[in-house]
C-alpha cells in the first residue's frame, strides 16, 4: 500500500488530509483481523465524537437523536472505507466511479435497514460527495493549469515584442 | 510496490495537483517582471484556452493563479479576505462569467473534499476503536 510521499503532506493541506485518511484506513485494515466480527454491529454516530482526533472536525449534531444510529452495520462501513481508500490510491475519478458508488451503496444497504432514514441518508451521501468533489477538483485544476500555461506563453510573446521594439 | 509502480499508481488527483503546481512554478520562473502584464489583455480567439480569461488584465490573473496555489498549500489563511481573489461581488461574478465560476468552483470542491476526508478519517478511527472493544470483550 502506498502513501502519498511525506514532502507533499507537509506542504499541502489536502495531501495531508488524504494521507491522514489513508493512514487511518490502513490502520483499521491491519487491526481488523476478523472482519466477520463486525457483521450486524451497529456503528453509533455518537462514537465519532468521542475523540475521533484533532483538527477540523466536521459538524455532527450530537443533540439530534436520530443521528445516533447508522443504517449500515460496521462490516459495510469497513468495506466502504476501504473502497474509498482504493479509489484515492488508484485514481478512479470519472462518471463510472459515481455510478459504481451508487451501485455499491445499494448493494451494501440492501439487507440492512434500521428504520431511521435521515441519518442513513447523510452518510450515504458522503461517498457520493467524495466522488463529486474529487472529480470536480480534478476538472477545475486542469483548467487552471491550462490557464497558467497560456498566460506564460502570452508573457513570452510580450517580452519578444518589447525586445524587438528597441 | 516498486518505486516505478508506485509512481504509476499515484492517483490522478495528485497528478493534477502536481501539474498545476508545476505550471505555476514555471509561470513564476518565466515571468520575471510581472508588472509587464499590466494592461495586457488576452485576445479572445476561437480556441478553448482563451475562454478561461475574462475582462481583467493578465497581471490580475497572474496574482490570482499564484494565490490559488498558496491557498491549496494552506499558506493563504483567510481565503475570503484575500485581496487577490478576483470575485468580490455577485455583480462582478456575473460580469466575468465562466472565469468567475472557476475560482469559486475550486474553493468549493477543495473545502468540500477536505471536509469529507476529515469525516471519513474519524469514521475509520471510530471503527478501529470499536473493533478493539469487541475484541477486548471476547477475551
Amino acid at each position: 500500500m502506498m502513501q502519498i510521499c511525506d514532502s507533499y503532506s507537509q506542504k499541502h493541506t489536502l495531501f495531508h488530509a488524504m494521507n491522514r485518511f489513508i493512514g487511518a484506513v490502513n490502520n483499521m485494515d491491519q487491526t481488523v483481523m476478523v472482519p466477520s466480527l463486525l457483521r450486524d454491529v451497529p456503528l453509533m454516530l455518537e462514537e465519532l465524537d468521542a475523540g475521533g482526533g484533532g483538527e477540523g472536525d466536521p459538524q455532527l449534531s450530537p443533540g439530534d437523536a436520530s443521528a445516533f444510529f447508522s443504517r449500515r452495520d460496521m462490516s459495510s462501513h469497513f468495506l466502504l472505507l476501504k473502497s474509498i481508500r482504493n479509489d484515492i490510491e488508484w485514481g478512479v475519478l470519472q462518471q463510472g466511479a459515481a455510478e459504481e458508488a451508487g451501485r455499491k451503496k445499494d448493494k451494501l444497504s440492501g439487507d440492512i435497514s434500521r428504520g431511521l432514514p435521515e441519518a442513513g441518508q447523510e452518510e450515504e451521501d458522503l461517498e457520493q460527495q467524495f466522488h463529486y468533489h474529487l472529480s470536480g477538483l480534478h476538472t477545475v485544476l486542469s483548467k487552471l493549469t491550462r490557464k497558467a500555461n497560456v498566460l506564460t506563453n502570452r508573457y513570452k510573446q510580450e517580452i519578444g515584442f518589447s525586445t524587438w521594439g528597441h | 510496490l516498486s518505486p516505478a509502480e508506485a509512481r504509476k499508481s499515484q492517483s490522478r488527483l495528485t497528478k493534477a495537483m502536481e501539474e498545476y503546481f508545476s505550471a505555476i512554478r514555471k509561470m513564476e520562473h518565466v515571468v520575471m517582471f510581472p508588472s509587464l502584464l499590466r494592461g495586457v489583455y488576452m485576445e479572445q480567439q476561437n480556441d478553448v484556452a482563451t475562454d478561461d480569461f475574462g475582462n481583467r488584465d493578465l497581471y490580475e490573473y497572474y496574482l490570482q493563479l499564484k494565490s490559488i496555489k498558496l491557498a491549496m498549500e494552506g499558506r493563504l489563511v483567510p481565503l475570503n479576505e484575500s485581496k487577490h481573489q478576483i470575485i468580490t461581488s455577485r455583480e462582478e461574478a456575473q460580469e466575468n462569467g465562466e472565469e468567475a465560476d472557476l475560482e469559486q468552483l475550486l474553493y468549493y470542491h477543495f473545502t468540500g473534499l477536505y471536509r469529507v476526508l476529515s469525516h471519513l478519517t474519524r469514521k475509520a478511527n471510530a471503527l478501529t476503536r470499536k473493533y478493539n472493544e469487541i475484541i477486548g470483550q471476547i477475551n
